[in-house]
């Protein structure tokens, strides 16, 4: 096992080197350059080419990738081009809020979803159809609009939780908690059914498997078979579609963060790419990709620990 | 099983129900203070459509919008006062020479920075002789070439210094207001680059960087050391850029705002909330005529055309469209200006049968062609105006800049531009600077605007100024000098437990921030 993860992590290593030389690839083919972006439209053309040849623009590109890279391993990931801030300890304050909302978003979206796939293939019949119809509805959903009608009823009417914000948890567990209940909330309702049509299609693929019959048949409570064997057989793609919702919210959940005016992840990366502020796209692509890694890493661990089969092969 | 089934789903509703009644327990009112309860003044928060510090904390890489954030860090040689008139902030008097090619400036030198060192004339000419930084925005008129270019800015001596002009600049302070006039302390002059995260001023707020997350949350706190202090009646001001006009308003309604800037279509929500509603008006968006001597084709030099495009347009329905809450107008000046004449709304009124006699009488019975480059801003009013000019037969190709450059330089090259914002609290600024200004690349004469103009200038009561004024926006109405569309408004929503209703200076969009009282 301790040799399948130092694989993996030496892949990870190469995926991240892949996918940032192709981020900093981009980033030199879009046109803009940092003395364009940083003096702003009234810059003569000597003081952008002044300012691109300072930091290096004009450099050979594997040269520039190369002292961007050591400039990483050292935990410095540059400044930004608009107002000049470490761009480190900018993304170190946002990532709780985008990880705490991602993390919520699908832990809560798994519990339903993986509740409603059970229940539906479990119970089959007009309970199915009720779940599937109701999952579609989910699937079908704008993320925005439930927010905004989430906001309405318990921000607006009920006055019951924030509409907007983020407060630390180290400032106020209590407010940090209630910061997050409707976007989780958004996002929990509009990913679960997702999760839901994944689960109940493994789930009836587990529940037909040969051994499932044979524990059925010698009297093995049912809550057994489903919960312990049947669910385990499943949990596989379930897993999967999991982790998939969890790197989606990850750096998808731009709509969730200006709805609710949250400090994350999202909100930056729009912000960056809307100014071309070049390093900081570059440092953001660089997080993202490092926590699809991350995540899949984890994801191919816990399946070889969940299937045997997996191990021996 | 069915039975399990149904105990747990009964318990998952009770906790739900449970979080919701500890939730319920743990809400405030997020409304504000009860009624005849002291206001709470330790911290008052705004909601803002954008982020006020998106560049770093220099504030003349900034314009006008921004004044509110940055006018409590820094202090600026002038200032609006609360009817929006200019008056001296850091400077306490001035005066210009004979043919008003120089402005004496002589400073309060009492103004402290976070160093301890307090405003100098040499610090004054350090700050302006930065004109020519490309990134410092609010400079760039003032720089070389620019449309109010400073040539020279002599220190006379510790408290005086002495702008001079390339031409006469009567008004010229109306410039030095914040942002172009904000004064940087020492550190942050000699170096601009530590603007970039740490603001230097010497007006009486400071940010805490500590409570501060960039994009999402600024907190201004008093220093309490500064004499001007005692005018911001709250001890704390926190900016929340809200991007999403929806979420913006939904914080003002449950009150985690206590004001925000709000979009014209939203008032009735707001309203129908209950939250308080105020509407700021005075400026007046506009279609611009560059072209006003023909020289692009002889239709342009004659008024008729543009009474005609003016009449053809149905501004009740396209304000209605495009910018619901907005006040349709055919005047030049908004509504509440002296010059406003309620008859030129009747004789320019949605009539599309009169804009083609008007046409034909030009000499133009099948209308004409002509192109009009346009930015994203301005697409969907462009688009709405087309078909109601395609109807009287002119027929109008929008083609979307592919910079901010080939936007300016249509002046030269095409008849039309806009929609312009116009305000109207310096008239004659709008007159010289804008249409006999930047607008007018063919130098064209118009006698009526020239003259009612200078019946302004020369205007010694407030009659003669209502008279010189109606006859200006009759004269530039009737030319087609400008094809006014309609009033925008500025409306916030504010917690009218919290904050008394807000005033604004003039025109302007944004309230003073020291004039933001507590509710009574």
């Amino acid at each position: 096992m301790l040799i399948f993860v130092l694989k993996r992590v030496a892949w990870a290593i190469l995926t991240l080197l892949i996918a940032s030389w192709i981020a900093f690839v981009l980033v030199h083919l879009s046109g803009s350059t940092p003395g364009g972006v940083a003096l702003g439209q009234s810059a003569t053309p000597e003081q952008v080419f002044a300012y691109n040849e300072s930091v290096g623009w004009y450099d050979p590109w594997i040269q520039q990738y190369l002292a961007w890279v050591g400039q990483v391993l050292q935990g410095n990931l540059g400044v930004s081009l608009i107002d000049g801030r470490p761009i480190g300890p900018d993304i170190a304050k946002r990532l709780p809020v985008t990880a705490a909302l991602a993390l919520g978003g699908t832990i809560l979206s798994a519990v339903i979803g993986i509740v409603l796939g059970v229940v539906a293939a479990v119970r089959g019949g007009a309970v199915d159809r009720a779940i599937t119809v109701i999952t579609g509805i989910m699937l079908s959903l704008p993320a925005f609009w439930v927010g905004i009608l989430l906001v309405y009823v318990f921000a607006v009417q009920m006055r019951l939780l924030p509409a907007t914000g983020f407060v630390p948890f180290d400032v106020s567990p209590e407010k940090w908690f209630k910061s997050l209940v409707l976007p989780v909330l958004t996002i929990a309702l509009t990913s679960a059914g997702f999760i839901a049509r994944q689960t109940r299609a493994s789930m009836a693929e587990s529940l037909a498997q040969e051994h499932i019959r044979t524990l059925r048949a010698v009297g093995t409570p049912t809550n057994r078979i489903v919960y312990v064997h049947a669910l385990r057989g499943a949990s596989l793609p379930i897993l999967a579609s999991v982790a998939v919702q969890f790197i989606v919210l990850f750096g998808g959940s731009v709509m969730i963060e200006l709805l609710f005016a949250l400090p994350g992840i999202g909100q930056a990366m729009q912000a960056a790419v809307g100014s071309a502020d070049l390093p900081f796209v570059q440092a953001l692509v660089l997080v993202a990709t490092l926590v699809v890694v991350f995540v899949n890493v984890l994801l191919e661990t816990l399946n070889r620990t969940l299937d045997p089969k997996l191990r021996t092969s | 099983m069915s039975r399990i089934t149904t105990a747990r789903g009964a318990a998952v509703i009770a906790a739900v129900a449970a979080s919701a009644l500890v939730l319920s327990a743990c809400s405030g009112s997020g409304g504000g203070g009860e009624s005849g309860a002291p206001v709470d003044t330790s911290k008052l928060i705004i909601g803002l459509d954008s982020d006020q510090a998106a560049l770093g904390y220099d504030p003349v890489r900034y314009g006008t919008g921004q004044r509110m954030f940055f006018e409590g860090i820094y202090d600026s040689l002038f200032r609006l006062d609360e009817e929006g008139q200019v008056v001296p902030d850091l400077v306490t008097s001035f005066e210009y020479n004979e043919d008003s090619t120089q402005l004496t400036l002589d400073l309060d030198t009492e103004a402290t920075f976070d160093d301890g060192s307090t405003l100098t004339a040499d610090l004054v000419k350090q700050n302006l002789d930065a004109r020519g930084g490309a990134d410092l925005s609010a400079y760039s008129g003032f720089a070389e070439g620019g449309q109010n270019e400073i040539s020279d800015v002599t220190v006379v001596d510790d408290d005086t210094v002495t702008l001079t002009f390339t031409r006469p600049q009567a008004g010229f302070e109306a410039n030095l207001v914040m942002p172009g006039g904000a004064i940087v302390g020492p550190t942050g002059a000699a170096d601009r680059a530590t603007l970039d995260s740490t603001p230097d001023g010497s007006g009486p707020l400071s940010i805490d960087a500590d409570a501060t997350v960039k994009g999402n949350s600024y907190l201004l706190v008093k220093k309490e050391d500064n004499p001007d202090a005692e005018n911001y009646p709250f001890d704390s001001y926190e900016f929340r850029p809200i991007l999403d006009p929806q979420a913006r308003v939904n914080a003002a309604i449950s009150g985690e705002v206590d004001l925000a800037n709000i979009g014209s279509d939203q008032q009735a929500q707001v309203e129908s909330a209950g939250t308080g509603l105020v509407a700021n008006g005075g400026t007046v968006q506009n279609i611009i005529a560059f072209d006003k001597k023909g020289a692009l084709g002889p239709q342009w030099a004659d008024p008729r055309v543009y009474q005609a495009l003016s009449m053809a347009i149905d501004r009740e329905t396209y304000v209605g469209a495009v910018h619901p809450g907005n006040l349709p107008t055919a005047n030049a000046m908004p509504a509440d200006s002296p010059g406003f004449l309620p008859e030129l709304d009747e004789q320019y009124a949605y009539d599309p049968e009169g804009a083609k006699e008007l046409l034909a009488e030009a000499g133009y019975p099948d209308g004409f062609a002509f192109d009009f480059t346009i930015n994203q801003g301005s697409q969907r009013d462009l688009e709405a105006l087309q078909p109601y000019w395609e109807a009287i037969g002119v027929k109008m190709t929008l083609k979307n800049a592919a910079s901010t450059e080939e936007l300016f330089a249509v002046v030269s090259t095409e008849p039309l531009g806009g929609p312009l914002p116009l305000t109207w609290t310096n008239p004659l600024g709008n007159v010289f600077g804008v249409l006999f200004g930047f607008a007018n690349f063919h130098k064209a004469e118009n006698p009526d605007i020239q003259a009612a103009a200078g019946a302004y200038g020369a205007a010694q009561d407030d009659a003669a100024k209502e008279t010189a004024l109606q006859d200006l926006n009759r004269a530039i109405v009737d030319s087609g000098w400008l094809i006014p569309l309609y009033e925008q408004l500025s409306p916030w929503a504010y917690n009218e437990a919290k904050v008394a209703e807000l005033t604004f200076p003039g025109a302007e969009s944004f309230p003073i921030l020291s004039a933001i009282q507590p509710a009574s």
